[in-house]
């Protein structure tokens, strides 16, 4: 088990959203606040955790044949367990992120990780990788939301900063609309991702152009 | 991986499964106890409040409302002041918005609340600003956005939002008047 490795994975090298282009709905629906951003982030980070530590305890028991159903049910019973808790104790953040809780269910960050890594590793190695996977798209889902707000609505980290308000930086007259629209989630995603693979491929040239 | 294990009988196949599903139906219903009361809370908590916003009064006795307006969800009398009526706008731009409008027995509108709503996040969700809303108070008349020749200024980029907002008043008013 290395954990430096595991977590340079989740966070840059097999970032869930960024380079393994998991869970794009969430990330082109709900990144317009950094509240929505910071909650979803969180909420999927919960939900891979316990999805990925009880799928790798069940993994000798749960037989080859079945096991997207066995794994859909251990997803949808912790993401209904989230929904339900969120409604309760933290109701803003539920009617904000609204249908997008629900849909996590078929989130394919969470069951990709559970057919991709916790089928097949021990379960503190799944814990682990579900707290870091998580983390990588809390962080890409993050700055997503950072970008477009600023871009979108001229704020910076409003529903967590400054009360909720959040930081007016621009002001709202100059502010593009269309990057809180869904045609700036699209936009803001390939730029974001162009910035990662660029820096991710350029140590790779330097070395073929060395040779 | 399937390969390596020897293949299990059919009946295994469905006693994991229901296993499964019997476990995570079982912790389900756990978590349900223990969130309905919260969730029940809120929700009452929510309307609550949302009365109070539109119009302020001591009591709120909810009425039998069986006239034509067909996405009426509940009519209050607050007071002796005149009525709340929460209904369901059914034309926003992500669906129907679930709205409040207070209207005073003097036929002016009091204040508009809206309860819940799946309006783009940043745009049509700038209808549950209460500056927005503000503009509502204390008109008599049919509502409407200024691009329709109406009162109303729309939310920028989101008429249609604008636009439901002002049938949901539309409907509480003439649900008023039919109450008399």
């Amino acid at each position: 088990m290395n954990v430096k490795k595991q977590f340079i994975d989740g966070l840059i090298t097999q970032n869930p959203v960024l380079v393994q282009l998991l869970g794009m709905c969430p990330m082109l629906a709900i990144t317009t606040s950094m509240f929505n951003g910071l909650g979803m982030g969180l909420a999927v980070m919960v939900i891979l955790t316990c999805s990925n530590i009880v799928i790798s305890a069940l993994r000798k028991i749960i037989p080859s044949k079945v096991r997207i159903a066995c794994y859909i049910v251990v997803i949808a019973g912790f993401v209904t367990m989230v929904d339900l808790l969120l409604k309760a104790f933290v109701p803003a953040l539920s009617k904000s992120l609204g249908l997008f809780i629900p849909l996590i269910v078929v989130n394919c960050i969470i069951l990709g990780r559970a057919e991709g890594f916790a089928s097949k590793n021990g379960i503190a190695a799944s814990a682990l990788d579900g707290i870091f996977q998580g983390f990588g798209n809390m962080v890409a889902l993050t700055i997503m939301c950072i970008i477009r707000e600023f871009l979108g609505a001229g704020t910076f980290g409003s529903g967590v900063l400054n009360g909720g308000a959040g930081y007016q930086i621009l002001p709202e007259s100059v502010a593009a609309l269309g990057m809180i629209l869904p045609v700036g989630g699209f936009l803001t995603l390939g730029c974001v991702i162009a910035v990662v693979q660029y820096f991710m491929n350029k140590p790779k040239k330097t070395k073929e152009v060395a040779k | 991986m399937s390969n390596a294990k020897k293949e299990p009988g059919l009946a295994s196949l469905v006693i994991v499964l229901a296993i499964i599903c019997l476990v995570i139906a079982a912790l389900l219903g756990l978590v349900n106890s223990v969130t309905e009361g919260p969730i029940a809370d809120n929700t009452a908590k929510t309307v609550q409040d949302s009365l109070k916003i539109v119009l302020p009064a001591d009591t709120y006795d909810e009425v039998e409302y069986s006239g034509t307006e067909a996405n009426v969800i509940a009519v209050y009398k607050a007071g002796e002041d005149g009525y709340v009526v929460e209904v369901n706008s059914p034309n926003g731009f992500g669906g129907a918005l679930d709205m409040m409008t207070g209207i005073s027995n003097d036929g002016a509108i009091t204040g508009i609340a809206i309860i819940s709503h799946s309006e783009t996040s940043g745009l049509g969700s700038k209808a549950t600003d209460p500056e927005w809303q503000a503009q509502f108070a204390g008109i008599t008349d049919t509502v409407t956005v200024t691009k329709d020749g109406g009162q109303i200024n729309a939310i920028t980029g989101s008429t249609i939002t604008s636009r439901a907002v002002c049938d949901g008043v539309n409907m509480a008013r003439s649900v008023v008047e039919e109450l008399g």
